[in-house]
This record gives C-alpha cells, sequence and structure tokens, in this order.
C-alpha cells in the first residue's frame, strides 16, 4: 500500500468519525425537551394549598413553612436543545430556559430570570426528569413568588407545540376574588 | 431595538441561533412578552423542525466495517511495517510519558479547585452564610434547615461557587450568578427538590 493510499485511508476515517459526530450532535440537537412552569403564591394567610398544585404540596410543605400556596400561573412549552424558550411570570418577571443537553433522564440547561429588562439570576444546571426545580423569594402581593420548573423528554416523534401566550395569570386574577379559598 | 418592525426580520435568524448573543438577549425579551413576535418566531421553529424532516440522510450503515475489511486484507511492503513498528514504539513510550505528565498536572489540578471549596462547604463561617442570618426571611422559607446544603453569600453580579451535587441529589447547579448577596440555595433529595432562594434586593 503506498502512501497516497495510506493519505486517502486517513481521509476515509477522518469523513467518517467526523459525520458520526455531526449525526450525533444533530441527534441531541433535535431532541425535544418539555417545561412546566408553576409560579406559585406562597403566604402565611392559612388558606392551605391550592387543589390544582395539590400532587406539588406535600413537597411545597416539606421544603417550605408558609400556610397558603396558590398557582398564579401554570405555563408549558416545548422547545429543542439549543433553542431557548421564555416564559412571562408574575410581577414582570420574565423566564428563558434554553436546554443544551440530554443525557438519559438527565437534561442539562441554563436558566435566566429577569426582573424587567435586567437580569437577577442565570445558572447551568443539570436536572432530572421529573425532579422540581423551585427558585423562590421574590416579593408578590401579600407573600413570596415560588416558581416550580419541572422538565420533560416527550417522544421525539412529537412536532413543536406553538402554544398560544395566554396570560394566564392576568385570567386567574380577574376570576379569583380577593377572600377566596384556593 | 424594540419594535416589532424592527425584531420581525430577525427572528428567522434568531430561531437559528445565528445573532450575535446581545442580540439573541433583547430579541428574545421581546419575543417572551410579544404574542405577534412569538407566533412568528414559533412559525420559523415548526418550518425548521419541518425542513429537517425531509433531510434524507445518507445510509452509512456497514460502511466503516466495509473499508476496515477491506484495509485489513491490504498487506503493506516490510519497509513500510517495519519503519511504522518502530514509529508505534517509540510513539507508545511517548505516550506514556504525556499521560503521566497529564495525570499528575491532573492531580494538582483537582487539588488546587476542590481544597477551598471542600474548606467553605465543611463550615467556613466566613465564606459560607447560613440561611436563618440572610436579610432577607430566608429563614421563614425552609421548614426543615438541615436539608439546606449551601447559602452563599456573594458580592453584585457575583458568580456563585457551586456543588449541589451529591449522589442521591436529583439536579447538580454548576453555575449560578445573582446580583444579590443574600442568595440561598438548598436540597430535598427525598423529594426530588432543589431550591434556589434569590431574595428581592433590599
Ligand atoms: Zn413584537
Amino acid at each position: 500500500m503506498s502512501y497516497r493510499n495510506t493519505g486517502t485511508l486517513f481521509t476515509v476515517l477522518v469523513f467518517l468519525f467526523a459525520t458520526a459526530g455531526a449525526r450525533a450532535w444533530a441527534g441531541s440537537q433535535s431532541k425535544l425537551v418539555a417545561f412546566t412552569v408553576d409560579s406559585v403564591l406562597a403566604a402565611d394567610t392559612n388558606k392551605g394549598i391550592d387543589v390544582r398544585i395539590a400532587s406539588m404540596g406535600a413537597r411545597l410543605r416539606k421544603v417550605f413553612s408558609y400556610t397558603t400556596y396558590r398557582l398564579i400561573s401554570r405555563q408549558r412549552r416545548r422547545t429543542q436543545c439549543g433553542r431557548m424558550t421564555g416564559f412571562d411570570l408574575p410581577g414582570g418577571r420574565i423566564l428563558h430556559v434554553e436546554p443544551r443537553t440530554v443525557v438519559g433522564d438527565t437534561i442539562g440547561m441554563e436558566l435566566v430570570l429577569f426582573q424587567g429588562p435586567r437580569p437577577v439570576m442565570t445558572t447551568e444546571l443539570r436536572l432530572k426528569r421529573h425532579a422540581v426545580l423551585m427558585i423562590g423569594g421574590p416579593h408578590y402581593e401579600q407573600g413570596m413568588l415560588i416558581i416550580a420548573i419541572t422538565v420533560d423528554t416527550p417522544g421525539s416523534h412529537d412536532v413543536l407545540v406553538h402554544e398560544p401566550r395566554i396570560h394566564q395569570h392576568q385570567r386567574l386574577h380577574a376570576v379569583s376574588t380577593p377572600g377566596q379559598a384556593p | 431595538m424594540t419594535s416589532c418592525d424592527e425584531i420581525g426580520p430577525l427572528l428567522g435568524a434568531f430561531e437559528d441561533g445565528e445573532l450575535k448573543p446581545h442580540v439573541m438577549r433583547d430579541i428574545a425579551l421581546h419575543v417572551a412578552s410579544c404574542a405577534s413576535c412569538s407566533g412568528v418566531s414559533a412559525d420559523y421553529a415548526i418550518l425548521g423542525h419541518k425542513l429537517r424532516e425531509t433531510v434524507v440522510e445518507p445510509a452509512l450503515e456497514g460502511f466503516a466495517d466495509q473499508v476496515m475489511a477491506r484495509v485489513a486484507c491490504l498487506q503493506p511492503p516490510w519497509h513500510v511495517r517495519l519503519a511504522r513498528r518502530l514509529a508505534a514504539s517509540s510513539a507508545q513510550a511517548n505516550t506514556w510519558l504525556s499521560m503521566g505528565a497529564m495525570a499528575v498536572a491532573m492531580a494538582a489540578l483537582t487539588a488546587i479547585i476542590v481544597t477551598p471549596y471542600a474548606q467553605r462547604f465543611a463550615g467556613g463561617a466566613a465564606a459560607v452564610q447560613l440561611a436563618s442570618n440572610a436579610r432577607e426571611p430566608v429563614a421563614q422559607a425552609p421548614a426543615n434547615t438541615s436539608r439546606q446544603i449551601a447559602s452563599v453569600s456573594a458580592g453584585p453580579s457575583a458568580t456563585v461557587p457551586v456543588a449541589a451535587s451529591q449522589p442521591d441529589v436529583q439536579t447538580e447547579i454548576s453555575r449560578l450568578e445573582v446580583d444579590n448577596p443574600a442568595v440561598a440555595l438548598w436540597n430535598a433529595p427525598e423529594n426530588d427538590t432543589t431550591v434556589i432562594w434569590v431574595p428581592d434586593q433590599p
């Protein structure tokens, strides 16, 4: 075998590796990731847990010690690795999430929380499917705002869903009267 | 850059992630609060998704095996084999040397990186501020402070060193930048829950 043939073989191998790498990268890029972001008002007003977040009630009670947890908005969005998606949160806050990697049941992502136009928190983390990340602390109405984030990886056969941007927290506000128990 | 007229022409490139980071951020901010641009952006995403679905990738199954099988059948002349064997043995020696050096360097680097953090999380009171001491009512937040794994004092816009990874923990935080010095972080592995507590700025 001549050196020219060796060179050709080397080129072919490099091409194969590059192709395999590109395919793997493209596979990871096209992975769909579904986020659910619940905005919860936590306060000490003795109204218990909103039935709409009953499944999260045990978690909230174990981690925090408030007496009222009311769901203000629930938003679901799907996106792909490398694609940022945004959530409108109560109090003029915005949450940007960008999934970066999906390895097994763990999703790597970047989160940026904005207060108006100002980013107040940027974090990179890996979250397991169905684990919950709660971002809390900002004052809201008569209590605190807790943003509960869960993530899932729906089947890759699913298509992107364009959910209408309903300002759900505004709508819920309109229908709930001040004294109403959750 | 805030109006839909300015943003509209950039939405395609935005969906493809082809813009400069600050432009991406400006547009992302606008899209998050503008139903019209959000709709256009989603349409671009769907279009891109559909286009990618239609691309037919060439079948490469078994190609590498076939190439390698043909390569195995080829017998290079004796002097080429000899030269390769000599080169391989000297390269192997070099490889072992470099691997050894790299291992030593990695060990040194790990010791440098890990030691201060290990000290911090072992209870370095100067660096780690307990949640109960935070300015905002963080103490009220956790029902059980024993679950808390780290509460970190950080300067304005500081990057908080985070090591929220334990064997049974569902979340690993590799970077946390906040502009609030009283950020707290804790974990409740039995509930698969991790909390980042960022109080309002005083
Ligand atoms: Zn617009």
